[in-house]
């Protein structure tokens, strides 16, 4: 009983797992870096007309936030984990085109740094944990929050944003597995959708606790720090 | 927002991660994230190639082997590199956006 309870508690030495390199085939690789680079490219070029000053210390911690979430990987359904992807968190906070550059530069450095995530498959990673899940999770957010009402409210279209985000990032995902030839889509796409539905349901309440969190202890922060394209001067 | 409340900010969120980071190393599972698992169940996990490098494998600093000091080290170094990183972006941009 005693070696099960310390186990429990050992360090866990099987992290995350973003794409490596030799599940994409070439053209699949070239493609998702093409993706990468037009969409963090646009996106920088969107926030040099949007951002104030307070989104440059916020990119920073949300940077860090997402960072270090993703390390805490948590048990989902029948042996296996996931992990926080947080695009959707940092749309919402931060808006697309700042949070499609800090979920770029963590998806980098996760590679470059720490290997997770081989350095071809990088821009498939970028596309599908940088860029669709912060354009799921920011669309999303955008439709459902005005149907909704109050702080649960908030926190419920936060929540189904983020979930949604997840799963189009699965899919996204098994279909670039198909395509290379690596897994049938037939194979790929339920296992990997089927499991992210459930992960998802992680992403939801991670999303909308910080949210909560913020909202409570630091509401000005929900203020968009970006100005809203019509009334930026 | 003055610069001092920015500073306040970048301070607390580096806190707060290096926090999570480091709870990473005692609470987080350690079993297959959902597309090792589907790779393992399918049969195609043995395609995936390691780097040609590694700099800090498996969020683990090499020569603090793979306990938790290990994780809670290559977890603030993490922490420090994105923030920096999302900082430098950041500000090139808005240096960017008063030259317009």
């Amino acid at each position: 009983m005693i070696s099960i309870g310390l186990a429990a508690l050992a360090p866990s030495t099987g992290p995350a797992m973003h794409i490596p390199d030799g599940f994409l085939s070439a053209p699949v690789s070239i493609a998702g870096w093409v993706v990468a680079v037009v969409a963090v490219a646009f996106a920088a070029r969107r926030a040099e007309r949007q951002m104030n000053d307070r989104a440059v210390p916020l990119m920073g911690v949300m940077a860090a936030f997402v960072f270090a979430t993703q390390m805490m990987n948590f048990p989902v359904a029948g042996g296996t984990s996931g992990h926080l992807l947080g695009g959707a968190l940092v749309a919402i906070l931060l808006g697309p085109w700042a949070a499609m550059i800090v979920m770029a530069a963590v998806i980098g450095l996760q590679a470059v740094l720490f290997q997770d995530g081989g350095l071809v498959a990088l821009g498939a990673n970028i596309t599908n944990m940088g860029v669709v899940t912060v354009a799921i999770g920011y669309l999303g957010f955008r439709l459902l929050s005005p149907l909704t009402r109050g702080n649960a409210g908030y926190m419920l279209a936060a929540g189904i944003a983020a979930w949604l985000s997840v799963v189009v990032s699965s899919v996204l995902c098994a279909i670039e597995l198909g395509v290379s030839g690596t897994s049938p889509l037939s194979v790929a796409l339920p296992a990997m959708a089927g499991l992210h539905v459930l992960i998802g349901l992680g992403e939801a309440a991670i999303t909308a606790a910080a949210l909560s969190f913020i909202r409570v202890t630091s509401p000005g922060l929900l203020v968009p720090s970006v100005v809203p394209p019509e009334s930026a001067s | 927002m003055t610069q001092t409340s920015h500073r306040k900010l970048i301070l607390t969120g580096i806190v707060l991660a290096i926090v999570i980071a480091a709870a990473s190393a005692f609470l987080a599972s350690g079993s297959p994230d959902g597309l090792e698992r589907v790779a393992e169940d399918h049969g195609f996990i043995e395609r995936a190639q390691g780097a040609w490098y590694s700099a800090l494998p498996d969020y683990t600093v090499p020569g603090l082997g793979d306990g938790a000091a290990s994780t809670i080290a290559a977890g603030a170094v993490g922490v420090l590199a994105v923030t920096a990183v999302s900082i430098g972006a950041g500000a090139l941009i808005r240096r960017r956006s008063r030259n317009l």
